[in-house]
């Protein structure tokens, strides 16, 4: 294997690809246009979207290269990645972690299939508004910018986070591009 | 040496699922073990209790804190540096599953089996599904059990390969971290290849996903993962700053972990060899990793070997079948499914399989195709224990390094 710093640089492992999303976002403004922090919160996914979210870090998707990164905490936030169906013993926590992040930022809300939280009330899964339900009892809706039902991959949610960030490159963008929260 | 590692209700007796090496039974209770009050505590709070004294404080990390991406608490007992004891709150993530299984009919429960932990949905599916298959006494074709044996394998890859990542990149070897990364998002695209879902989940069992005539190109695919892994292993092991910060941390008794429950690469890296994988007929040139250093180092190096094994075995069973034989015999169960459920049989049925992080068994007393009662033996729930114990006497920078060893998932143990 060449030196190791090198071997990275030839692999070429950042793919290009036109990223679409097909949920309807809001976008958060101009001043994210190239840097947008994230902080994921897990409220009680099944694991399986903290893999995927961890596939987001990969060199294939090489999110660096719009100003994407991550946070390690809710105040260094811009948008907040909520992994869902949400539990009711993490309510409290989440609703903690929220009132932490600076004015403005915004909320991904990411996965919720409804069978997944037995305890919970059942959830209706309306396509081109925020998950009603727990969800909705979890967060005030005008802090949401975009929902992800079920298991999405990373690309799809890489895809809502630049329709998020850049909204005029997207054509899902909703009407209320531009609006702040 | 036998320990229980579940409890399940049969109708109206109470049962013990019990491992004695690489083989799961189930007994009438009676028998006593150390694991029994780790079974029972399991919904709240386990590890080894508070630790009170001068200048001693709790240091609670968790649910949402930098470094753990999943919710769960950890109970950290501390005068600031050394750890002294661990207490580790599993209720967060408890989403009473098994519970929500009861009363429904055996085909809408996968989705439910898959979400329980999603990074062993292949592994819980399966085992569920031989559970199933036992208590209605339905005969499995060997393509189906070659099929499901390459899921799981694909599973252990890419869990492994987030185990190392993780290692990696706490020790700030951000272009091994990346690299690790690249692979770990080809294996989970292997996966979509190969069931239809990023994530091996209900498809498993139910067999609808499957891509057709995707074996070959799956196989390639994974020879591609292999080499690659192991020129970055090799490469790897060359760097002492990531050696030091594994070696000797977090080392785990091997007389210990056997008590109390503790299973998979964590085991094997006592120098105990117990894989389920060495009892199944379709593996028979399986040979089991074992290690005897016993701390973090030992528990990546396995996770390693076992990374080289599984693209091996995927690609050996993914060669033993083609699409075809797959359709055919997915009919075939459906047909012996669908007949049995009818039978009327009232039967409890158990099923295994070797995840990523060790055992996990299925329970399933079976009311025709109605599931009255199901109880689920997770790995995560003996790894947390087997965390705590080894955590102790170390210090604060060794925990990253430690806990992600284990490769444990606060949603396995909570279920």
């Amino acid at each position: 294997m060449v030196f190791w710093p090198y071997h990275g640089v030839i692999q070429r492992l950042t793919e290009k690809s036109v990223y679409r999303t097909s949920v309807p976002v809001r976008t958060l403004g101009r001043q994210f246009r190239r840097s947008m922090h994230l902080f994921v919160v897990d409220a009680g996914c099944d694991n399986m979207l903290n893999f995927n979210i961890a596939a987001l870090t990969a060199p294939q998707y090489n999110t660096h290269r719009f100003g994407i990164y991550f946070a390690d905490t809710p105040r260094h936030a811009d948008i907040l990645i909520l992994l869902g169906p949400p539990l009711s013993a993490l309510h409290d926590a989440v609703a903690a972690t929220l009132a932490q992040a600076p004015k403005p930022f915004g909320v991904l809300l990411v996965g919720g299939a409804p069978e997944m939280a037995p305890q919970q009330e059942p959830v209706e899964s309306t396509s081109g508004t925020p998950q009603p339900g727990s969800f909705r009892e979890l967060i005030d809706p005008a802090l949401v910018v975009g929902f992800l039902p079920g298991s999405p991959g990373p690309s799809d949610i890489f895809a809502a986070l630049l329709a998020i960030q850049r909204g005029d490159d997207s054509r899902a963008i909703s009407k209320s591009r531009g609006a702040l929260i | 040496m036998s320990v229980i590692i579940g409890f399940h209700k049969d109708f109206d007796r109470e049962i013990d699922i019990v491992q004695d090496g690489a083989s799961v039974s189930i007994q009438e209770p009676g028998q006593t073990s150390e694991t029994r009050s780790i079974i029972e505590r399991r919904d709240r709070v386990i590890g080894n209790g508070p630790t009170t004294g001068a200048g001693v404080f709790d240091f609670r990390y968790g649910p949402f804190t930098g470094g753990f991406p999943e919710a769960g608490i950890v109970h950290y007992y501390t005068y600031g540096e050394r750890i002294l004891s661990v207490e580790i709150d599993l209720s967060k993530k408890h989403r009473a599953i098994e519970a929500s299984l009861a009363g429904r009919r055996v085909n809408e429960a996968g989705a439910l089996v898959a979400g329980l932990c999603g990074n062993f949905a292949a592994a819980h599916t399966v085992a569920y599904a031989r559970a199933v298959e036992s208590a209605l006494n339905i005969g499995v074709p060997e393509v189906v059990q070659r099929y499901r044996i390459a899921a799981i394998e694909i599973e252990r890859i890419y869990n492994h390969l987030y185990v190392i990542m993780r290692l990696a990149t706490a020790a700030a070897q951000k272009v091994l971290a990346a690299h690790l990364g690249a692979l770990f998002e080809e294996t989970l695209r292997i996966s979509e290849a190969l069931t239809g879902t990023r994530g091996i989940g209900p498809a498993v069992i139910a067999l609808d996903e499957t891509t057709q005539s995707a074996g070959t190109e799956i196989a390639k695919r994974l020879e591609g993962v292999l080499r690659t892994f192991e020129k970055l292993h090799r490469r790897s092991l060359s760097s002492r700053n990531y050696l030091d910060r594994l070696h000797g941390t977090s080392i785990v008794r091997a007389e210990s972990a056997l008590e109390r429950g503790l299973t998979g690469p964590s085991l094997r890296s006592c120098g105990i060899g117990v894989d389920l994988r060495s009892e199944d007929p379709l593996m028979s040139d399986f040979r089991v990793r074992t290690k005897a250093e016993a701390d973090a180092f030992a528990r990546m190096e396995t996770r390693a070997e076992e990374i080289f094994d599984a693209c091996r075995i995927a690609i050996d069973q993914l060669g033993r079948f083609s699409s075809e034989n797959l359709t055919t015999a997915k009919g075939s169960l459906a047909g012996q499914l669908v007949r049995n459920a009818n039978g009327g049989l009232r039967r409890v049925g158990l099923g295994v399989a070797e995840s990523p992080s060790g055992t996990i068994a299925w329970c399933v007393s079976m009311d025709g195709g109605n599931i009255e009662s199901a109880s689920v033996s997770t790995p995560s729930v003996f790894g947390f224990q087997a965390y705590a114990d080894a955590v102790v006497g170390n210090i604060f920078t060794d925990v990253p390094f430690a806990i992600e060893s284990f490769g444990v998932s606060f949603a396995d143990a909570g279920r």
